[in-house]
């Protein structure tokens, strides 16, 4: 009996120990797996910590550069310009510069020592200068550490922007040292109490925040390391479930173990969404301080940094501008928390509480002061570049941006409307583009009366009919078809057939008709009779095909009225088509960016030298000389208010129907430029060519250095005193004669003498009054 | 057998690395891939002429607007004497992009200076980029006024850019 129970109970041992050992197996498995399991995971999001913070390159945009200023003897450049365009790259005035990127002014005077820079073609070394001007050119340049005179120096250029390259987002990036204190100490205080103490996570912290939200019956704190809040940045979907929680806490350790506190609270300041304006999202205090402020963090009030600490939280539930009274309450919390952490003293509190929120309303800023130029610049790289290269590691790009020329740009631009009557100017918006006459680069873009990021930018984007810019087109195409400037056309009404078997009846400008004329005084009179005519008799698609020659992708069907400019172009490609005929026929796409470099000053990209004769020179120097008239005698006579005629300007108005549109497009030895102006809804603006673009155009370059126009003549050009009427070259200078350029052999054969009466008829002085 | 295998591998490397192309500028006078059998002492000739000289100021005055108006130098034309030999200096080392970039410099300072074109479509020439090179000739000669020199300099890289295109007919037209 004994014997039994003892193998009973023996058998139970042996069974409940089976299970235990069964139970303490599982359990090690599953330890061993789940240890293993976990490893791999945690591996797997290093990977992407790794991957999304590798070298602690929190996206770093691309630092876009205006143009580098090369100063040498004889450049046209003032003390004033140069001390403006010194403080656009951040010099700062000094009494006895001695460091890098500091300046001093005497009169006519300027010393400064230039900061050393990598450009694409070679480092610059930094370089104390003397340098003197006269009459608004510089005379002389000497090195005072060379202590000899130098002929050429090359000036760090300014940065004028920043972009995320892919992205399309603006930041404005703090490094560790430009963070300001109060901000550092309010965030930590208010966010993340124990910051420095840490290991990424913070259960301490959670149950303390718990306890005072509840004390407080509000969000005082959060439970969130501010660790934790950089990953959550990162992931941008708003997921709470456990996964996400548990990703986050791992991840947090992990960027603790891998970065220090100061890169993660730098770039935790950097990162964080702060708002919405419109298209644009607000990431990091810097931008968030100049949308909801207008100026730069370090000059941010106590309370106004209060206010963007608390905007953490919730940008859009404590919105200054939608919700006031939420965002001082709040801003308000923030500075209590500040108060008790005994960051600010009392006065300090009770000062900053009771301020009021000082804020902007709203109003998009641009991060940059050159907001069209740069919308170009991104569009080119869009256009041009190998997507691949274009990280965003902090990039370099160089642009063809020429401060000078944007400032007078912009200028001319506002004080033409302001010399306007209120009502309309307050309707009126326009655009311009300013390049090199003979480089293709763009120097300067604006894109409507109102610098602000986001505008609609009219240079680059509104495409409007052109009206008769298009003339000296249907001209150089009559040209190539055997007409010279002094053959005769009829400015006679007529009607066409037009589109869908409808009837056209152009009319002149004047609704006279002027019988006989020649050539170059139709073109600088803007007759749209005898261009029609003249048109129609050459063939509307061979103007059209020499639109496209010159540069300006239209798809324009050939109806007659294309041949006042019915077509449709935007003023860049306005801009393309008098480049090609500025720099004589020759083709070269405008461009707005010289070179890209990576972080390390590699050149990526190089803006390649492109050039492609299109026309021949020989028929695009008469056109041109036919512009000079325009300017001298024709439509553009106005332009001598704001430039002597020596400088010899070439340029032609634009007009369309109803004077919905005002344009005008010139050119002098140096500087090419469109104008136009209109409405945005197309209502009539009012203006035509020359009481309105081309005034802007006239004020502009006035304070320009548009260079005097001497057309280099081509071998096979001569010019003659012709008598177009009587269609003969004359023995010299008679009265009323014109002096016309001809291509040799293409001038009238027959040859008179002065003398004779028949010459003093006054239909040409008629004609020209 | 596998070691066997392995020599003529390694020989038909050997052969391939000797035979690869030396794309430095001396291959302009070598045989183009197209006809002008009978003119291979020109053509080598034409190598020489490629060359980028450091111009003179004299040269560099002759080809420019301000001969008609001046005899004194524009104070500007040192800076860009001194951009132009940099420009050499970077050629002579392969750098092209970088004597891209010195070259664009100068011509921003003297736009209208035929020689900084020819020297441009001389680059385009050593970077193979032939139809630009003759593109940029074409410019440089238009901005030539009488320099007999210069035009025939700038005809002879036409020519041998279009004899590298592989379109003699085009070439032919040129002296």
């Amino acid at each position: 009996m004994a014997k039994s129970r003892k193998k009973k109970s023996s058998r139970k041992r042996k069974k409940s120990s089976g299970l235990v050992r069964f139970i303490k197996k599982t359990f090690l498995y599953l330890l061993i797996f789940g240890t293993i399991g976990l490893t791999l995971y945690t591996l797997y999001l290093n990977s992407i910590i790794k991957d999304k913070f590798e070298g602690r390159r929190w996206s770093i945009p691309a630092k876009v550069y205006a143009r580098a200023l090369e100063i040498y003897p004889g450049v046209k450049l003032s003390a004033d310009q140069l001390e403006k365009e010194l403080r656009l790259a951040g010099y700062r005035k000094d009494k006895s510069p001695s460091t890098q990127g500091s300046f001093s002014r005497k009169d006519n005077q300027i010393d400064l020592v230039s900061r050393q820079f990598r450009f694409p073609d070679g480092d610059e070394p930094s370089h104390k200068l003397r340098i003197q001007f006269k009459h608004n050119a510089v005379s002389r340049i000497y090195n005072k550490s060379r202590k000899r005179s130098v002929s050429l120096v090359r000036l760090d250029p300014a940065v004028i922007g920043s972009i995320h390259p892919r992205l399309h987002e603006d930041r404005v990036l703090l490094a560790q040292d430009e963070i300001p204190q109060k901000l550092k100490k309010a965030l930590i205080a208010v966010e993340d109490r124990n910051f420095y103490q840490h290991y990424g996570i913070d259960p301490k912290g959670i149950i303390r925040a718990v306890w005072a939200n509840i004390k407080a019956g509000a969000t005082v704190q959060g439970g969130s390391t501010l660790t934790q809040q950089l990953v959550k940045n990162f992931f941008l979907t708003r997921e709470r479930t456990l996964i996400r929680k548990l990703n986050e806490a791992i991840m947090s350790l992990l960027l603790e173990y891998h970065y220090s506190k100061d890169e993660i609270l730098t770039a935790y300041i950097n990162e964080v969404y702060l708002g919405q304006d419109g298209r644009r999202a607000i990431h990091g205090f810097a931008l968030a301080s100049e949308y909801y402020f207008r100026r730069p963090i370090s000059q941010l009030s106590l309370p106004q940094i209060s206010l963007l600490v608390g905007l953490v939280k919730g940008p859009s539930w404590y919105n200054p501008v939608k919700h006031p009274q939420r965002a001082k309450k709040r801003r308000n919390t923030v500075l209590k928390v500040m108060l008790e952490q005994q960051l600010i003293t009392k006065k300090q509190y009770k000062k900053a509480i009771a301020s009021s929120l000082g804020n902007s309303q709203g109003i998009s800023l641009s991060s940059s002061p050159f907001p069209a130029f740069l919308d170009s610049v991104k569009s080119q790289l869009q256009e041009s570049y190998n997507q691949d290269d274009l990280t965003d590691k902090g990039l370099k790009i160089f642009t063809t941006l020429n401060p000078q020329v944007q400032w007078a740009a912009e200028q001319a631009l506002s004080s033409q409307l302001k010399s306007m009557a209120k009502k309309r100017a307050k309707q009126l918006q326009g655009a311009i583009i300013v390049s090199h006459r003979n480089s293709a680069e763009i120097l300067a873009i604006v894109g409507g009366k109102k610098s602000q990021e986001g505008d609609f930018n009219r240079a680059m984007h509104a495409k409007r009919p052109i009206g008769s810019l298009v003339k000296p087109a249907v001209y150089l195409t009559a040209l190539q078809q055997g007409y010279t400037l002094a053959s005769l056309l009829k400015d006679q009404s007529f009607t066409a057939k037009s589109v869908k078997g409808k009837l056209w009846k152009p009319q002149n400008f004047d609704h006279k008709e002027h019988g006989i004329v020649p050539l170059h005084v139709a073109l600088a009179k803007s007759y749209n009779l005898s261009t029609a005519r003249l048109g129609m008799g050459i063939g509307v698609d061979k103007v059209l095909n020499t639109v496209r020659a010159l540069g300006a992708q239209t798809d324009a069907l050939p109806y007659p009225a294309v041949l006042l400019g019915s077509l449709t172009l935007t003023p860049l490609q306005v801009t393309q088509m008098y480049q090609t005929l500025a720099d004589q026929g020759f083709y070269s796409p405008l461009h707005t960016i010289l070179s890209v470099q990576d972080e390390q000053n590699n050149t990526l990209q190089q803006y390649p030298l492109r050039v492609e004769q299109r026309i021949s020179a020989d028929m695009t120097y008469l056109i041109n000389a036919n512009l000079q008239e325009v300017v001298s005698m024709g439509t553009a006579k106005g332009l001598s208010h704001y430039l002597p005629s020596r400088y010899q300007l070439a340029g032609k108005t634009g007009t369309t129907n109803e004077l919905r549109d005002s344009w005008f497009a010139g050119f002098g030895g140096n500087l090419l430029a469109v104008v136009w102006l209109g409405r945005d809804d197309n209502t009539p603006a009012g203006l035509t060519g020359s009481s309105g673009a081309l005034k802007v155009w006239g004020r502009m370059m006035q304070k320009l250095d548009v260079g005097v126009l001497e057309q280099n003549q081509p071998q096979n050009i001569k010019w003659f005193w012709v008598d177009s009427l009587q269609q003969v070259r004359l023995s010299g200078r008679c009265k009323n004669a014109e002096y016309l350029p001809f291509i040799e052999g293409t001038e009238p054969a027959r040859v008179e003498a002065c003398e004779t009466g028949r010459f003093s008829n006054n239909w040409l002085q008629r004609l020209f009054q | 057998m596998f070691k066997i295998y392995l020599l003529v591998l390694f020989i038909i490397s050997i052969i391939n690395g000797c035979s690869s192309v030396d794309y430095s500028r001396d291959r302009t006078g070598s045989a183009p891939p197209v006809i002008e059998q009978s003119r291979p002492q020109e053509a080598a000739g034409s190598a020489e002429v490629y060359q980028p000289k450091v111009i003179t100021t004299a040269a560099v005055s002759q080809g420019t607007v301000l001969s008609r108006t001046s005899a004194k130098l524009p104070p500007s034309r040192s800076a860009v004497l001194d951009l132009l030999k940099q420009s050499k200096a970077a050629i002579d080392q392969g750098n092209y992009n970088e004597a891209e970039s010195l070259l664009k410099r100068a011509l921003r300072i003297e736009p209208d200076n035929a020689w900084l074109w020819h020297n441009m479509a001389v680059l385009q020439f050593y970077r193979e980029d032939y139809r630009q090179a003759v593109q940029q000739a074409l410019k440089s000669n238009n901005l030539a006024k009488n320099n007999q020199k210069l035009k025939l300099n700038n005809y002879k890289v036409i020519k041998q850019s279009y004899i590298e295109l592989g379109e003699p007919e085009k070439a032919s037209r040129y002296k």
